[in-house]
């Protein structure tokens, strides 16, 4: 693939540094809500749409209350909420300056965008989110956490009022 | 733009990808990022979408939202390719709105595009 090699030299083209801004924008928001939403994160609403319509956790359920546990310096609850949370939150939070940097002097920081760029650590960050998904649904289903969300669900309440 | 020859083999049923995200509790949805990115990146012939981004956007509703505006961008290279370029550039909103509120939807519409640069082989 000749034309997707990343040129570490080359200076950020218009389209590449629009992306890095809208990262680092979509970073800073996802930061900005965790702090706002913090007060809530235990008691608000379900944002996950696959666990509010089946009651099935998603493999990224948790790691909005380790966002905003993190934001207080929990690390404990953070971890307890999701394991992978608290290391997506400091990529998060060193990839915001890197990103607004990038996209505003288009100077392309190669060991980032190799990290960003490259497929290892896509399939490694894959592998932990499965292998975390795979345990934490077998000890949901053993404790039978998993049973009482799906009974919770938008589509397990449906079903009751339709069939009664 | 790549040739077609050169472009990943990714061919699913669109129904089959909402029901797999269902069955294995969003996991597939990683997996049909991953291959998604893969060939929308050959196809449009530049790395747009990163792994570790398709990685992240099955599991995290704001990235699944930037997955799909550059899901959205590279759909246009797709358009020419199988010669709907007018009709998918036009989907590019849609996409956007639909992988913030039913991101599974937003797959199907894109998986059904990628099936026509086979079927047209």
């Amino acid at each position: 693939m000749k034309s997707t090699t990343r040129s570490d030299s080359l200076p950020l083209d218009a389209g590449q540094a629009r992306r890095s801004l809208l990262m680092a924008t979509i970073g800073t928001v996802t930061i900005v809500a965790s702090v706002l939403y913090a007060p809530w994160s235990q008691s608000g609403p379900v944002l996950c749409p696959l666990r509010l319509l089946t009651g099935l956790p998603c493999p990224g359920c948790g790691l909005t209350r380790s966002f905003c546990a993190m934001i207080h310096g929990d690390l404990q609850h953070a971890v307890t909420f999701h394991l992978l949370g608290p290391a997506l939150f400091l990529a998060v939070i060193a990839g915001i300056p890197i990103l607004f940097y990038q996209a505003t002097t288009r100077r392309r920081i190669s060991w980032w965008d190799r990290l960003l760029y490259s497929r290892r650590s896509g399939y490694l960050m894959a592998f932990a989110l499965f292998a975390y998904h795979a345990v934490r649904l077998t000890m949901e289903t053993l404790n039978g956490g998993l049973w009482r969300g799906m009974q919770a669900s938008l589509v397990a309440k449906a079903w009751h009022t339709l069939v009664g | 733009m790549a040739e077609r020859s050169e472009i990943p083999v990714f061919k699913n049923e669109p129904i089959l990808v909402l029901v797999l995200g269902l069955v294995t509790c969003g996991l597939y949805m990683i997996y049909w990022n991953m291959k998604a990115a893969e060939v929308l990146n050959k196809v449009s012939g530049r790395e747009i979408i990163s792994t570790p981004v398709a990685v992240l956007a099955g599991c995290c509703v704001p990235l699944n939202v930037y997955f799909y505006y550059l899901a959205g961008q590279s759909l246009g290279d797709l358009g020419t390719m199988i010669g709907k370029a007018d009709e998918l550039k036009g989907k590019s909103t849609l996409l956007l709105v639909l992988g913030f509120v039913l991101s599974p939807v937003a797959a199907m519409i894109v998986q059904g595009h990628i099936n026509e640069i086979y079927d047209q082989k």
